[in-house]
């Protein structure tokens, strides 16, 4: 059997790419919503054992993997005389890898991370996770457009032959 | 469209549903149910109890039982295709692993959901979660062996 780079590099762009939307439609669709049901504090209590703690290092080195298996699948199908829909698939894909980047980096993750400040404030805790929740939505809709975008890319190589 | 372009399509779809299934098994292997170490089991009940137990049971059974039942109709369709044994391998080899997960799914499901029966019991509330951690730990596997299988199969037979 033979696998060329293009093809197994976009291949595992889509592996990464599957893993980080289900991560991200898991807490968005079942996580954040139990917070309703068990309080602000309690799901504090959780989020800092589970987001701040595991979470730190799988969805760390999950988003740098993301970030390089995607830059190297783009320029590897780029350099591979791609057509206009293939070429057009992998743009996409690395732009959204690029703005999940964005939206964690700059409003997703200090908005997690900011419940530390307020630990024990009821209150405040919801308006932190009211917060994150509206970025965390946006990053669950980037991260599945983004996982299409790698399918679309996958097949397009695929069909290249 | 042709009945292999057909399969091919379930293929990706299968394939597709089978990588969201591999990763939120293996987010909840690795982040999720080690946090009952930290806060406490009945704590941690609460939380899945709200979690798992409340929108988990649609989200998962889409997953679940949408990805295992697209990716054993794909393996069933490939027989029918006559494709190379290389290219129909792979196939078979994600159907028969798609079945081992749903059956530990099928073990590991009744575990979690019997926590509502031990209200309150630490200790016996860290036995259904030892006991579930360990069936998740399995049923993680699978599922990404079956989704790294199902990209292969993609790989092999959408070249034509």
């Amino acid at each position: 059997m033979h696998i060329d780079i293009p093809l197994g590099l976009v291949t595992a762009a889509v592996v990464v790419s599957a893993v980080a939307a289900a991560a991200s439609l898991d807490q968005s669709i079942k996580q954040l919503p139990a917070r309703r049901t068990i309080g602000a504090l309690a799901y504090s209590n959780y989020s800092l054992a589970a987001d701040a703690h595991n979470g730190l290092l799988w969805y760390v080195p999950l988003a740098v993997t993301w970030v390089v298996v995607t830059l190297a699948a783009a320029i590897s199908g780029w350099s591979d005389h791609p057509g206009e829909v293939r070429a057009l698939a992998l743009a996409a894909m690395f732009v959204g890898v690029t703005a999940h980047i964005l939206v964690t980096g700059v409003f997703a993750a200090p908005a997690l991370l900011a419940q530390r400040r307020v630990a024990g404030d009821e209150r405040a805790l919801e308006r932190v996770f009211d917060r994150f929740e509206r970025w965390q939505t946006v990053r669950s809709l980037i991260d599945t457009a983004t996982l299409g975008a790698s399918v679309w890319a996958l097949l397009g190589t695929i069909s290249n032959g | 469209m042709s009945a292999p372009t057909l399969w091919l399509v379930l293929l990706g779809v299968a394939a597709a549903l089978d990588g969201l299934l591999a990763g939120a098994s293996v987010d909840q292997s690795i982040k999720q149910l080690p946090a009952r170490h930290r806060i406490g089991m009945r704590a941690y009940s609460a939380y899945s109890k709200a979690s798992d137990l409340a929108n988990g049971r649609f989200l998962y059974p889409a997953l679940g039982v949408g990805g295992a039942a697209l990716t054993i109709a794909a393996a069933i369709l490939a027989l029918t295709l006559h494709l190379p044994t290389g290219h129909l391998a792979p196939v078979l080899v994600a159907g028969v692993l798609s079945v081992a997960h749903s059956i530990t799914t099928a073990r590991a499901a009744p575990i979690n959901w019997s926590q509502r029966t031990v209200d309150n019991n630490e200790a016996a509330l860290a036995l259904t979660f030892l006991r579930f951690a360990r069936w998740q730990a399995a049923r993680a596997v699978l599922q990404v062996a079956t989704f790294l299988v199902m990209l292969w199969a993609l790989a092999l037979n959408g070249g034509g």
